[in-house]
Order: structure tokens, then sequence, then C-alpha cells
């Protein structure tokens, strides 16, 4: 394992020691010889056209390029020589016939996927604009460019109404119906795909295909309209407690509902104790024995207590035990009742369990046992 | 160092480091308190654009990029939310991360159309998704024009050991990018001890130059498969999560993780710590250009 760590990096906490920014290019990195980005950025260097050699086509020299007559021409001068250093030293012969390890620059080989109309010919004057046609298709220019701060493309709309792509310098659209009324009037009736992708009307044909369906539906590639994935649906429709009414993201709807248990109730409000949840608290152990003891449902014993003494306890009467050790006690209990303990343990001040042990204590324990009784 | 202005690269480093899960829910939540954010996606997978909910294929498959850095044309974005648009990647991102190696003056050449971008005012921050370090040259000029650097990292000793690679990286690429520190993703909330020795292995490597953030994203793996099945950011996911009634989760046979709030306020907490580096980066710089100027 290597012991590097970044004490030469530039961070937050060395912004203002100078120490930390002698980069190893010698200058000072603290002296922020950044300077501030332009309002207008400079001109782009002139674009590299990425472009297939033609079988036929002469190579435009290159300075680091390897000529393979070049080395044919030293092979066959000084073979004697060759033959003599592979005695000497075979380990440094060097294989003309293999391909040459790193040729410089790396040909490219034409992607199958870009345009054939991008293939470049060979020689192109310095500042020469890359190929017009295809270009003009995609992107025609406009004629007059108004200033980039004009040019912003329309706000996108909240998901999940459609939003346009949009660019800095959008190209006028071609002549068709207003980009603004089809895919709006679209959206509403677009389900959302199972994979939860936004589809883009309209766009799909050209992106799935290749270059022929770019160049078909080139006039709306800075018009393609989006549409967002549906985002959390209205609450109302959640709170309605109606299963159908259930909106699921997309991706998430699982197997179609089914009732909760053979022969449920409509719905899961109208059963007793649907709502119910299981809650843990910790109570004294003495009283967990006692709890166990009298083999009912621990939750129907609380509530029982809390009926019958929650008026005292508001009234000031109890008080929490002092017990060693205490026992985990797991209530299924509704959020209502849970409730109505959590309010009656602020009201004195006191956590869940210690209300829980207070009207256990209460409900269980002999009088006379607790402190204020 | 030619700077793109309000851009923060997050990642570098090996794969599954949680790069584009931090990059994406990050571009989220600031999007979603109204910043107006760019999501550049530099990986060819496009996971961060199949996150925000598009497909790469119906929106360029990383033509535009790619059309912008080679051509001269302008950055087509793609709305994803209000506020957020999203630099689509996809196959042709690689065609592009060829050409770059085989030209001199990549950075250049690659940090124009975003210059362009922020100099229209269309946008508040860039927020770059990496690939996986190595992999593509894009990663080394986002790396060497970006303003700001986020780290992700989990835990064991290859994440570490990642991290110690980065150190090498920054200092082959004499980048000037500051570093914020780094983002401890994936630690299970239940495991304290993990917590305090991943976090003091971190702060072991970073050497003072930043912290480790205060945040910890915890492991939750259903909640980031469910919202990444969904289109939806994990904010998006727990507020839905909220409105479902239990009785209606029972009824539609709805799972909905139970650390998926929990990992979406971490996720805040993980931004607004961000939001507050950048401020006193932003400010420890303007001091340093100050004294620096007043020598």
């Amino acid at each position: 394992m290597s012991d590097r760590t970044l004490g030469k990096a530039r961070g937050l906490n060395s912004i203002a020691d100078p120490k930390a920014f002698k980069g190893s290019n010698g200058r000072n990195r603290l002296g922020l010889p950044t300077p501030p980005p332009p309002p207008v950025p400079t001109p782009r260097p002139e674009p590299r056209p990425v472009r297939a050699p033609l079988a036929d086509e002469p190579r435009p020299a290159e300075p680091e390029e390897i000529d393979a007559t070049e080395i044919e021409s030293i092979e066959d001068e000084s073979p004697a020589s060759d033959s003599s250093d592979a005695a000497a030293a075979p380990e440094t012969v060097i294989d003309l016939t293999a391909p040459i390890p790193i040729p410089i620059p790396i040909p490219i080989p034409a992607p199958a996927d870009l345009p054939a109309t991008t293939t470049v010919l060979p020689g192109p004057p310095p500042g020469a604009v890359p190929p017009a046609e295809p270009r003009a298709l995609v992107m025609p220019p406009p004629a007059a460019a108004p200033p980039v701060a004009t040019l912003v493309a329309p706000a996108p709309p909240a998901p999940p109404t459609p939003a346009a792509e949009s660019s800095a310098a959008p190209p006028p659209l071609a002549p068709g119906p207003p980009m603004t009324e089809a895919p709006q009037s679209a959206a509403p009736t677009a389900p959302p795909t199972p994979a939860g992708y936004a589809e883009a009307p309209g766009e799909p044909a050209r992106q799935r295909d290749d270059q022929t369906s770019v160049l078909a539906a080139a006039p709306v590639t800075d018009a393609t309209w989006a549409t967002a994935p549906p985002l959390a649906p209205p609450p109302a429709a959640a709170a309605s407690h109606a299963p159908a009414t259930t909106v699921l993201p997309p991706g998430l709807a699982l197997a179609p509902a089914t009732p909760v248990g053979a022969g449920a109730p409509a719905g899961p409000l109208s059963s007793p104790g649907a709502n119910r949840k299981r809650r843990e608290l910790t109570v004294p152990t003495v009283l967990a024995e006692a709890l166990d003891r009298t083999g009912i449902n621990p939750a129907d014993v609380v509530m029982a207590g809390y009926r019958r003494h929650s008026e005292a306890i508001y009234a000031g009467y109890g008080g929490r035990m002092m017990a060693r050790g205490r026992t985990r006690l797991r209530l299924s209990i509704s959020d209502s009742e849970f409730e109505q303990i959590t309010q009656l343990g602020e009201a004195r001040g006191w956590n869940r369990s210690e209300t829980v042990a207070v009207i256990l204590a209460l409900e269980l324990l002999t009088p006379g046992t607790l402190p204020g009784s | 160092m030619r700077t793109i202005p309000s851009s923060i690269v997050i990642g570098i480093g090996k794969g599954g480091s949680c790069k584009t899960t931090l990059a994406t829910q990050l571009s989220g939540i600031w999007s979603s308190e109204g910043k107006r954010i760019l999501l550049a996606d530099l990986d060819v997978q496009a996971s961060a654009t199949k996150v925000v909910g598009l497909d790469p294929r119906a929106h360029g498959d990383g033509r535009h990029l790619m059309d912008a850095v080679m051509y001269g044309d302008d950055l087509v974005t793609v709305p994803a939310r209000e506020n957020l648009e999203v630099v689509v990647a996809g196959r042709h991102t690689k065609t592009l991360s060829h050409h770059l190696v085989t030209i001199d003056n990549g950075i250049d050449v690659f940090a124009y159309p975003f210059e362009k971008l922020m100099a229209s005012g269309r946008f508040d921050r860039i927020v770059f998704d990496l690939p996986p370090s190595g992999s593509s040259r894009l990663a080394d000029l986002a790396m060497q024009t970006g303003k700001y650097l986020v780290v992700p990292t989990s835990s064991g000793v290859d994440n570490i050991d990642g991290l110690r690679v980065l150190a090498e990286e920054l200092e082959t690429l004499e980048s000037d990018i500051v570093l914020l520190g780094v983002v401890m993703m994936k630690i299970l909330a239940s495991a304290p001890r993990k917590r305090v020795e991943t976090r003091a292995e971190v702060a072991d490597v970073l050497a003072g130059v930043a912290d480790p953030f205060q945040t910890i994203i915890r492991e939750a793996g259903a909640a980031y498969d469910d919202s990444r099945r969904a289109g939806l950011f994990l904010h998006e996911y727990a507020e839905w999560a909220s409105t479902v009634s239990v009785s209606d989760q029972i009824s539609s046979r709805i799972k909905i993780p139970a650390n998926l709030a929990d990992l979406a306020r971490e996720f805040y907490e993980l931004a607004d710590e961000v939001d507050d580096r950048i401020a006193l980066a932003e400010r420890l710089l303007a001091e340093a250009e100050a004294a620096e100027a007043g020598r």
C-alpha cells in the first residue's frame, strides 16, 4: 500500500498556506494565476474533425508519425548491423514486421455510428469550418445571430410537463406545427414508461436510428421535448385511503392489490386494529414479569390502565419507579393510542417508556408501593 | 490553468465509489432549492443521465457534447427538472474521449462550451459526473478545468487506496482544483466503529489539506435501487413516500424502505455542508487574490 497523502494538493484548508502550493510545475499556485473568466469566451481553437482515412488517400505528413517506407529502407540499408546487434543483444531486436507499438498520432477509425457525411477530405485549410452541408442540416446557423443573452431558450416547464431541449443559441426551427402545442397536448395522455425514462415525442426516431434519421429529423434537434418523470402524486390521492387512487411513481408498481387477510373488510380503516404498529419500549423488569403473569395482551393491559388512571396521572397521581433491570416490551397499538400515551407523558415530563411503566404499575402493582400513592 | 467558473467536479477514483449517486443527488437538491444547475454527465455509461430519468438514446446518446467540443456547436442541454438541465452522455462520449487523446489543446477545446454556457448566465453551477479514473480523457480534463472537487469514497482498503491514487493524479495533472473534502458514502448507520475508523483513515490521507465531510451517507441499497428504478431523486422519492399512508402501502403492496427518510435527510445535510464549504472557499480565494494583488 502506498503511503502517499494529499499533502501537496490544493485543498480548502490550505488555500491560505503558501507552502502548500508549490506545485510540481514550479509555479506558485497560491498566486491564483488563473485570471477571472472573461465575460466573453475566447474563440475556441479550430475544431479537429474526426475522419476515417480513405484507402487510396495520401495521408498528410505528420512529424511524429513513423513512415512504414522509411522503416523498410532502414532495414535494407543495414541488414548486417541489425544481425550483428541481434547476435550481441538479442533482447533488443526489433521485429519490424510487428505492428508499431505506439503510433502517434493514433488514427481514429471511423465510428460506425457517426454520419458518413462527417468524413472530411484531407487538408482542410486553416480556419475552415467543418463539413458545412451536414452541419447546416443538423443545426442551421441563424442568418443574424442575436446576442447570446437574448438567445436563452424558453424556460423549461416544471415537470411533469414536457420540457424542451435548449442550447445557448437555438437555431431556427423547421416549418411545422408550433413546438409548444404538440408535446403539451400529448403529455397528459402519455403513460409513464415502465423504466422510468422520459420519452421525447418526435425525437426517438432520430436517435434510435442512425445517420439517415439524424438528417431526417434534423430540424427538431434543439427543440426536442422531454417528458420528465412524474413526481409525487397529489396529496389528495394518497390521503384518500382508497387503494384504487394510489399513484405510484414509475417503476414502483408492484403486484396488483390484494386484500389483507382472508375475508378482510372493504377498507383497512373499517377493520379495527388495522393501523396498529409495533412499538418497542422498555419497562422495569418487575413490571414485565407482572404483565406476563396476567396472560393478557400487553397492549390491552396498558390501554385499560390508561383509561382507568389517566385522569389521576394528569392530576399528578403516580410517579416513576426506581427499579433495577429493564425489559423490552413490545406493544402493538395504533397511532392514536400511542399519541394519547405520548401526550400523557408530556403533561408530566416523562418519556413514553416511563409513562407506560407508570400506567402498568398503577394497573398491576398493589397500592401503596408507588411513590405518591 | 483554465478554470470553468462555478464548476464542481464529483469523483475521481475507482468505479463504484458512488460518484454518480453523489453528483445526481446534490444536483437534484440544489435545483429543488432554486439554484440553476447543469449536470454534465461525462461517463460513457450515462448513469447520471439515467438516474435523472432520461433515456440517453432519446437525447443524442452523447452527441451533443461531442458536437460542441469537436465542431464548435452550441452545447445542447436537456431539461430534466425545474432548474436542472443535463448534458447527456452516451456512446458518442467514448468517441469524444478518443478524439481528445489525439489533440494537444484538449483543455481549451473541452472548457470552451462550458465557459460559454456559464457566460450566458443560464446556470449557477456546473456539476461534473466523472467516469472512473483512467478510463477516459474527459475525467482528466474535468479535473484540470474544474474549480472545486468533492470526492466520494466508501470504507475498505481498496477505497482508501483509491484516495491515495487521487493524490498522485492531482500532482500529475498539475490541477489548480480546490479539494473541498471527501464524502464517506454507503457506510452502515449501525456501525459506529466503522464510521470512526473510516473517518480517521480518510483524514490521514487528506493530511490536513481538507477535512472529511461531517455528514456520512448511510448504506441503503433498497432505497437507492427503488429511486433509481423510478427515475426519482432520493428526496423526491422520500417526499412521495411521506404522502402514502400505511393503509395504502399495505393495500397496494408498496414496500417503502424504512431508512429512506433518513437517507434523504443526510443528502440534504451534505448539500448544505458543500454549500458552506464552497462559500468558504470563495471567500478564502478572494482574500488570497487580494493579498497577492497587494504585494
